[in-house]
């Protein structure tokens, strides 16, 4: 995070307090957490970035009363300077062509004409330090591809830093492989005397990103063609887009929580409506509680893993029970029927024996007999009659008493089997679950036809247990037990096909009872882990929420801050460069968010509000791109003590040209500003300010072959340049001849122009009007322009010389000729005499 | 030396500047210097195009000559015009003009050409 930006945040946040912002309002489903603590912990940590954010809401109790960060220290970064640029068949450079710039502050200007290569330094720079440059940025394929230079097939860029404590410096190197892509080589550092690395090692990304020390003549004609671009430009180095990406980071986090949360709850209101339209008594559970606030999901789970409990299990218990059910068999009734039917036949058989006087009789007859034992022949004890008991009785009598007493146990055992009988068909209906009965009909089964079956089995029972009880309901013994019986055999048949009916439907009940619940019971489980995980997402909205909507809050005084520096550093560079402009820089500021945000510049024309950009002409949008360039470039955070502007002149008029050249120079007292500049505009300026510079020219000759040479003035460049031919034998001496005193020539006129230039300027007049008149003039009405200040006065211009020196004429008259044919005599004398007449002319404003 | 062989000398000359990567001496410096030869070349080769019709222009001002060329060169006007834009060109390389920087390699190439078809034409 931007440091000061840290800075500014922290010290908001402490302002803040423990309590923070009241937690937003619970809203359905949402898990309990009334509070929204951490979530000051959560605005630094977004503003770090979303891996940031993830990882303080993994931990959520970390995130939590977490302590803040301290303040950081003002940034105290070591300075980066730049020695060298080295460029070597990339772009217009063909063979390896050195810039050698003083490692320190200072202005820089490299002039060069469009393709003469100066701009490939730039980019290379650029490239190495970025991996990308503004101008391809968003250019073709064909673009990207044509970045070879056709003279050389060997491609290599690199760059040597002065690093503020590494006394040995550092390189920064990216070579390309023959037939290599631009973007398949690496960017390597060295550092002297160490291995090689990446260039990533030297960690130099994010500060390149933020205060991106490059400013091409495209970026600054586009400054203002997207407002938010801008804006997101300044709001980069200010860290402000940090600021915004940690809205959104914010936001993004809120909403997929929210998103989860409630797919969540809509997937739940499903299974909630769906349970409710359930026959499975199961349904029921689940959906109390699923009704429950926290939607009851541990339990939830446990239940639907786990068996049914009683209460639902009895519904499927009563179903399961049913299923199983079997009548009594067939066999079972036969037997019982039979032996109904086989006592009443033995009872019938007995009937009329008098069971009860037999047993009595014989009782009474054993009585006589053990009386006759005991007393021998003799009366009848009862009637008296004599002779009545003696041996052939006792014989007769006790056969008798054997006869009754067998006649009688026939009875009592097919009483006894008939008992039995009963029994059994009591038992036959006992088996049946009757409670289980009893509730089929709320299960959906159909069970009157069983009832009635049922009924019609107890209704045969009934006269058997009323036999059994003794109550005669019939004349002839036993009838009543072969009536039972037949109606028993009558009932069974019945009652059997009804329960096998009942059972079959059970079954069916069971089977299509289990079907539908268990697919549901298995989307409950499938729903549960993920609503599990909604909830704990959610958990953390409070937090989120507070922090979002204090960054939210905050979004505008924080940027306001941060940007004010930026602002009025701003503004003042404008008051440099806009010279006769009559648009008024009031403030700069940013505005706005999302689509909306933008770079706001209040201006007033002629004293009145307006909108800048209508009103300004292209030089001026430049002057203002440049004016908001500067302060972000010179950032006191920023490690890189050098920018690169490539070509800020361009549609800049002289005036403001002279304006630039001021805020250039002082820009230049704290920083290495290298200015690439395709016309001699800036450093004619800068000369005639007298202003620090070093200035080189950069030429390119035939074969991609590019000079890079210091470039004294005009004056001092022409006659260097004579000088060289005079004494070269790279040239015929013929050729020389030719060439030099139009050199001469040039230097004069040079000359003559500063003179001008710096009465006339110098005076107040308009740069365009004197750049009119110089246009104009030329040969001896120049000249009569710098000594007379009159154009008209070119008659006067030979006397004036010829009475300054005597040489002067004679060199005016050399060089005047000899531009257009060969001249005898001594060069370097003529050359010096030129050089004397160039520098009194220079002076003669 | 004149005539044809003036011409020749200063147009090999001045494609020998453009065509020879140089250091020292001459490194930033031959832009400028080539365009004074080749403006001499052309303005060599016009002299001798009127010395060769006996005609006694090349006392007349430049403006005069291109002018008078058009009408003589009536059968090849883009030639005649292509002439005095490149002289007026070459002139411009040859004065000093503020901010302006010296000529490029492709300008003077292409310069080089338009005097070299006309002189190897005229001069044939």
């Amino acid at each position: 995070m931007d440091p000061a930006l840290q800075r500014i945040v922290l010290e908001r946040l402490d302002a803040e307090g423990a309590e923070g912002p009241s937690p937003a309002p619970l809203k359905r489903g949402r898990p309990k957490a009334a509070r929204a603590e951490g979530w000051d912990y959560l605005v630094l940590a977004a503003l770090e970035g979303r891996e940031a954010l993830a990882g303080a809401l993994d931990t959520p109790s970390a995130a939590a009363g977490r302590a803040l960060p301290p303040l950081p220290e003002p940034a105290r970064v070591p300075g980066i300077f730049l020695r060298q640029i080295r460029v070597q068949g990339f772009r217009g450079v063909g063979r390896e062509t050195r810039l050698d710039l003083n490692p320190g502050p200072g202005l820089t200007l490299v002039v060069g004409r469009n393709g003469s290569g100066k701009s490939s330094f730039a980019e290379a720079l650029e490239l190495l330090l970025t991996g990308d440059t503004f101008r391809w940025k968003d250019r073709s394929a064909v673009w990207r591809e044509a970045w070879r230079n056709l003279h050389e097939p060997a491609a290599r860029i690199a760059a040597d830093f002065a690093v503020e404590g590494e006394p040995a410096g550092l390189t920064v190197s990216r070579e390309f492989e023959e037939g290599g892509r631009l973007e398949a080589a690496t960017t390597l550092v060295q550092r002297r005397g160490q291995a090689v690395e990446p260039f990533a090692a030297l960690g130099w990304g994010t500060a390149l990103s933020s205060w991106r020390p490059f400013l091409s003549y495209a970026e600054l004609g586009s400054t203002f063609d997207q407002p938010t671009d801008l804006h997101d430009r300044l709001a980069q180095i200010l860290g402000l887009d940090e600021l915004a990406a940690a809205q959104k980071v914010l936001a993004e986090e809120r909403l997929a929580r929210e998103k989860a949360l409630k797919q969540a709850g809509v997937a739940r209101d499903a299974l909630f409506a769906e349970l409710a339209s359930h026959p499975d008594l199961r349904a029921t559970g689940a959906r109390e509680l699923l009704a429950g606030a926290d939607w009851g999901l541990a339990e939830l789970s446990a239940k639907l893993t786990a068996e049914a409990t009683p209460r639902e299990a009895t519904g499927l218990a009563v179903l399961r029970q049913l299923a199983a059910l079997e009548g009594p068999s067939a066999e079972s009734v036969g037997a019982v029927v039979d032996g109904l039917r086989a006592a009443a036949r033995q009872l019938g058989a007995a009937a009329g024996t008098l069971a009860e006087r037999s047993q009595q009789l014989a009782d009474l007859l054993d009585s006589a007999l053990r009386f006759h034992d005991a007393t021998g022949d003799g009366p009848c004890p009862v009637c008296g009659r004599a002779g009545a008991i003696d041996g052939a009785w006792h014989q007769a009598r006790t056969a008798e008493v054997v006869e009754l007493r067998s006649a009688a146990a026939s009875v009592a055992s097919a009483r006894q089997a008939g008992e039995r009988s009963v029994t059994a068909a009591g038992g036959l209906l006992r088996d049946l679950p009757v409670q289980a009965l009893a509730e089929a009909g709320g299960l959906g089964l159909n069970v009157e036809t069983l009832l009635a079956a049922v009924a019609a089995c107890q209704s045969a029972l009934e006269p058997l247990e009323a036999w059994r009880r003794g109550v005669a309901t019939s004349a002839s013994p036993g009838a009543e037990l072969a009536a039972g019986a037949d109606a028993l055999a009558a009932a069974a048949g019945p009652l059997r096909e009804a329960l096998d009916e009942l059972a079959g439907a059970a079954r069916q009940e069971l089977q299509k009872r289990e079907d539908a619940w268990r697919p549901l019971a298995r989307r409950l489980l499938e729903w549960i882990p993920g609503a599990e995980r909604a909830r704990a997402s959610a958990s953390a909205l409070p937090a989120i929420e507070a922090a979002a909507a204090w960054r939210g809050a905050q979004g505008k005084a924080l940027r306001a801050e941060r940007f004010a520096p930026i602002g009025q550093r701003a503004r003042s560079i404008w008051e440099q460069l806009r010279l006769q402009s009559n648009v008024d820089l009031r403030d700069v500021v940013l505005e706005g968010t999302a689509t909306k945000r933008r770079v706001e510049l209040k201006v007033a024309v002629d004293g009145a509000d307006s909108v800048a950009l209508g009103v300004m002409s292209q030089g001026e949008i430049h002057a203002l791109a440049l004016s908001l360039f500067l302060p972000r470039a010179t950032q006191p955070e920023s490690p890189f003590r050098f920018l690169v502007i490539d070509d800020p002149v361009q549609s800049m008029d002289p005036a403001r040209v002279d304006g630039l050249a001021r805020v250039l120079a002082e820009t230049a007292r704290e920083r290495q500003v290298i200015v690439f500049t395709h016309d001699d505009r800036l450093a004619e300026s800068v000369r005639r300010l007298a202003l620090d510079a070093a200035i080189f020219a950069v030429t390119r000759a035939e074969g991609s072959v590019v000079e890079v040479k210091p470039n004294a003035d005009p004056v001092d460049r022409a006659i260097g340049d004579a000088r060289a031919l005079a004494l070269t034998d790279e040239l015929p001496p013929a050729a020389a001849r030719r060439v030099v005193p139009g050199l001469c020539r040039q230097a004069i006129e040079a000359a003559a122009m500063q003179a001008v230039r710096a009465r006339r300027i110098g005076r107040g007049d308009r740069h365009d009007d004197v750049q009119a008149v110089l246009e104009k003039a030329s040969g001896l009405k120049l000249v009569a322009l710098a000594l007379f200040d009159d154009e008209q006065r070119a008659g006067d211009v030979m006397n004036r010389l010829n009475r300054e020196r005597r040489t002067f004429g004679d060199a005016w008259q050399w060089c005047a000729a000899g531009s257009h044919e060969e001249v005898a005599g001594d060069l370097m004398a003529h050359v010096n005499d030129a050089h004397a007449l160039a520098r009194w002319l220079a002076r003669s404003a | 030396m004149s005539g044809a062989s003036e011409v020749r000398f200063l147009l090999d000359t001045a494609r020998d500047l453009l065509a020879r990567p140089r250091r020292g001496d001459l490194a930033g410096t031959w832009p400028r210097a080539c365009a004074l030869l080749i403006r001499q070349a052309l303005e060599a080769a016009l002299d001798r195009y009127w010395r060769a019709r006996g005609l006694a222009l090349h006392e007349c001002s430049a403006r005069a000559q291109w002018i008078c060329l058009a009408e003589y060169e009536r059968s090849d006007p883009e030639s005649a015009t292509a002439l005095s834009g490149t002289w007026h060109a070459l002139s411009r390389a040859c004065h000093h003009h503020a901010y302006e920087l010296a000529p490029t390699a492709a300008e003077l190439r292409g310069w080089l050409e338009v005097v070299e078809r006309w002189h190897s034409r005229t001069a044939g």
